[in-house]
């Protein structure tokens, strides 16, 4: 039996203010709590009945509504070195949208200062789970959210700069004319991107998961199978770059639906190598986003076993080769060969 | 990277994955690239601009304060002197009225043929400048990239961004895709770009609404009123007068819609006129916008005018406001320095003869086939793809082929292809990579047509009011208003009732219904779009003819293409004045 796909993660946590304090965001075994909200169901209920929810739950709500779009696998990263910066100007603009706790003027309890105070910082913990900010220390600098006026003097600069873009390179689909607003799904989106490394690669893992054959979605591929595609192109390819020296466009991908782990294979048609990769969606989430994609010189290709920091993994030195089960082991966030 | 999706799956599927991991290369491609940071000047600039205004503004207040004092204290004066300054000022005044008089009969006499000669100057100047650009273009580009950009810099993973929007137009003009699937997969690599700081962040934010430019958006979605819409044919002209000056106004066609009524007006008028301007307005605008009507009822309407003109022309739509209710039996139209010309609204238009017929070729063989035609008019009309822009050369084009035939939209023994290979070769332009190995082929006749027409300028002038309601193509309703036609070019004047709006206008074109045109001698036309305007769903297009129409051609059928029908209208050419 296959393990759990969030099996081989360690927990992530997040701090952010809350109401009147620093409260803290827990993901473990697949799922986002708010630590500091003990009667979670209860507030949400008093928010469906027009209550203020927290700045928390939203998240949480969030995280649940964003765990099968694809939107996550199309903006998230692709491999570790894969960096996504939310700048603080933009977090609090969909602050200001995203959320029944949104509005600025909310004042001190908005998310936008937890999100910009931790401004992507990520530390890994001495007890390997990742933390978010700086625990046991008081939080950084908190911006002040910023207010109306300064948010439309920044879309006016916005609409400056592409109206003259306009005029040099053509028209462009951009955001911030007039009368449009801020899609309430993407603010969401960006605002769970904003929470960090750890969480971006736990959401892109939730998505995969979603859409592979143990997930909801399993029943209806089909609709996503270009989506899943291009997602598994885009982060087999940076690892077989790393694996093999193989230049990433010349990374073939299709997405595997039967059983077995797939199959890799090396060809030559011309001058350059080229990689064809058969992997299916489960890939992504069980051994993409864990970060173990490519353990000492192996491409690791399927998960036997795992309980986070160890794991049984089923993986090929070379393509064409047989797979050979290993036993890998996380530490610091390096995944290594433990046992052959 | 290729899409090699085995998975027994339609071309649709198949051309997704290949759009989406062709983003997916561009951007690792940006992901190499360095990090945006917008431009700025640096502060010793700043600090001197910032300088430099407040002296100007000091300046400009002081200059302000000096007229006002002067104006006071004029006011004060005036009485006293204006008994002693009246005797010289009145016989000076005179003299220059005797001057101007003199003058002002010097231009008549010398207006029609000066205006001639510049026009023929500006035509000979026009043809040598476009091919001293072409001639120019790689080194002026080459000095350009060179060259320190002022002001905004357009981040360079811009470009990535541009090649997938391209790409996504095209394919979802020729139907491979969805147009949410183009939108889904350009905004997930603009956000994706953006939150990796390759390009401004704020395209991170996505809209509703609309999505991202106001050019780009849907047709709204308005409660169509029942039935099509209505032309009725006026042609009617009126000799007039603005200004003391003879002007000549010729009304076309009448058109009822959804969003009101709007009636198709041309003026043409001496040359001189456009100089005459009162606070930068000219007079003919003005008094084109100040022609109003009155029905048999006794209502009145105004109108306002939009168009555009010059030398000694302005054409354009007279908005009727309110609309003619139904029941009203004429218009009277007060038309400036003329008696009223009536305009019957029972009039019937012409019985034009319509055919209707499916589309047999593919859509992706109609985009190639208009691309190729393009190509080779770039030769005939020296008008497209003359821009300096990168945008703007024939490679984009070629790259959006290359992929059509990689994500299998496409065949390389497809006709269409190898006659694109064909004009390439005539053009002696290389074409890249897979496309090099195409077989050419002879081109159709009518397009061989066109080009042995391209500089003649003999085409008839006049102008006929067709008002031909077509049938429904792809849910697109149109009106074909009226064909005007000089020694050089014709229009056709269209109304549009669910007309797809702009697809990124400054890239590759890729509409899904194209105009064409073709004479009972045989003879091609290209038909592009000249101008236009929206709103409400509702379109008015200027469509330009090139080359002038054949004079001795006696009938030009109008052909519309959509992706499943094809309609054409043979339009008997008897010319009527036109002005």
């Amino acid at each position: 039996m296959n393990p759990a796909w969030w099996a081989a993660f360690g927990p992530a946590d997040a701090s952010l203010r809350c109401g009147d304090g620093e409260h803290r965001l827990r993901w473990a075994e697949g799922t986002l709590q708010a630590r500091d909200h003990p009667d979670a169901e209860g507030e949400l209920v008093l928010g469906a009945l027009g209550g203020d929810t927290s700045p928390c739950l939203d998240l949480v709500i969030a995280w649940g509504k964003h765990s099968d779009d694809l939107t996550v696998l199309a903006i998230g990263p692709r491999s570790a070195s894969d960096l996504l910066t939310i700048p603080a100007a933009i977090l609090a603009e969909v602050t200001a949208v995203s959320g029944p706790a949104g509005p600025l003027s909310r004042g001190p309890g908005n998310p936008a200062a937890h999100t910009v105070s931790i401004g992507g910082t990520v530390s890994q913990h001495s007890s390997a789970a990742f933390y978010v900010g700086r625990s046991g220390r008081s939080p950084r600098r908190v911006p002040r959210p910023m207010p109306a006026r300064a948010l439309a003097w920044r879309r006016t600069r916005m609409l400056r700069g592409h109206a003259g873009y306009g005029l040099v390179s053509g028209w462009h689909g951009h955001p911030g004319w007039h009368g449009a607003e801020i899609d309430q799904a993407r603010a969401e989106l960006i605002r769970l991107l904003a929470l960090g490394g750890p969480f971006q690669f736990r959401l892109s893992a939730a998505v995969a998961h979603a859409w592979s054959a143990d997930g909801a979605n399993a029943g209806r591929p089909e609709r996503a199978r270009p989506a899943l595609t291009a997602a598994l192109a885009g982060r087999l390819a940076p690892a077989a770059a790393e694996w093999l020296d193989v230049d990433p466009d010349e990374v073939e991908v299709n997405v595997h639906d039967g059983a077995g782990w797939g199959e890799l294979a090396l060809t030559k048609p011309g001058k350059a190598t080229r990689l064809q990769a058969r992997l299916p969606v489960g890939w992504l989430a069980s051994v993409w986003a864990p970060g173990f994609a490519v353990v000492d010189g192996h491409l690791v290709v399927s998960v036997l076993d795992a309980a986070w920091p160890t794991a049984q993994v089923l993986a090929v030195r070379s393509p064409g080769q047989d797979p050979a089960e290993l036993a890998i082991r996380d530490d610091k966030g390096h995944w290594s060969v433990t046992v052959r | 990277m290729t899409a090699a999706s085995e998975h027994a799956a339609p071309d649709r599927e198949r051309a997704e994955t290949y759009l989406r991991l062709q983003a997916e290369a561009e951007l690792r491609r940006a992901l190499a690239m360095p990090h945006y940071k917008p431009p700025r000047d640096p502060l010793p600039t700043r600090v001197t601009r910032m300088f430099v205004q407040a002296r100007l503004m000091r300046r400009r207040r002081a200059a302000t304060d000096r007229i006002m004092r002067q104006q006071a204290s004029g006011r004060q004066s005036r009485r006293g002197s204006q008994s002693r300054a009246m005797p010289p000022m009145a016989t000076t005044l005179r003299e220059i009225r005797r001057a101007a008089k003199w003058l002002d009969g010097t231009r008549r006499a010398a207006a029609v043929p000066t205006a001639a000669l510049v026009r023929s100057a500006a035509r000979s100047s026009s043809q040598l400048s476009a091919r001293v650009q072409r001639a120019a273009r790689p080194l002026r580009r080459r000095f350009r990239r060179g060259l320190r950009h002022r002001g905004y810099d357009a981040p360079p993973a811009e470009a990535c961004l541009t090649r997938v929007e391209t790409l996504a137009s095209v394919f979802a003009a020729v139907g491979a895709i969805t147009t949410q699937t183009e939108e889904e997969v350009v905004d997930g690599l603009r956000a994706a770009l953006a939150a990796r700081r390759r390009i401004e962040p704020g395209n991170l934010l996505s809209y509703h609404g609309f999505r991202g430019h106001p050019m780009r958006r849907r047709a709204t979605a308005t409660t169509a009123p029942p039935g099509p819409p209505r032309a009725i044919p006026v042609g009617a002209a009126a000799s007039g007068e603005i200004e003391g000056l003879p002007v000549r106004f010729y009304l076309g066609v009448l058109v009822f819609d959804h969003s009101g009524a709007t009636l198709t007006v041309r003026a043409r008028f001496p040359v001189e006129l456009e100089e005459q301007d009162h606070g930068h307005m000219d007079p003919v605008f003005d008094a084109l916008t100040a022609i109003s009507a009155v029905d048999d009822r006794g209502a009145t309407y105004r109108s306002d005018f939009s168009g555009g003109g010059g030398g000694g022309e302005w054409n354009g739509r007279l908005h009727l406001s309110p609309t003619p209710p139904p029941g009203v039996r004429w218009l009277d139209m007060t038309v400036p320095g003329a008696s009223a010309v009536r305009v019957r609204l029972d009039a019937t238009p012409r019985d034009l003869q319509i055919t209707t017929e499916p589309v047999t070729t593919s859509s992706t063989e109609r985009f190639l086939d208009a691309q190729t035609i393009q190509l080779l008019c770039r030769e005939v009309t020296g008008l497209a793809w003359e821009s300096d822009d990168d945008d703007r050369d024939e490679q984009p084009r070629f790259r959006v082929v290359s992929h059509l035939l990689a994500a299998g939209l496409l065949r390389t023994e497809s006709p269409s292809l190898r006659r694109l290979a064909t004009a390439a070769a005539r053009l002696d332009t290389p074409l890249p990579g897979p496309l090099a190995a195409v077989e050419p082929s002879e081109l159709p006749a009518d397009w061989l047509s066109l080009l042995s027409r391209s500089n003649c300028t003999d085409g008839p002038t006049g102008a006929i009011p067709i008002a031909v309601v077509l049938p429904e193509v792809d849910g697109v309703q149109c009106v074909i208003v009226e064909l005007v036609s000089d020694s050089e070019s014709a229009t056709i004047q269209v109304h549009v009732r669910g007309w797809p709006e702009p697809r990124q206008p400054f890239r590759v074109p890729s509409d899904q219904i194209w105009w064409s045109a073709r004479d009972d001698l045989g003879g091609g036309y290209l038909v592009s779009e000249g101008g236009s305007s929206w709103g409400n769903g509702e379109a008015d297009l200027d469509l330009e003819i090139s080359p002038a129409i054949n004079p001795v051609a006696r009938v030009l059928d109008i052909i519309l293409t959509g992706t499943t029908t094809q309609v054409t209208v043979s339009v008997p050419l008897d010319w009527q004045e036109g002005l």
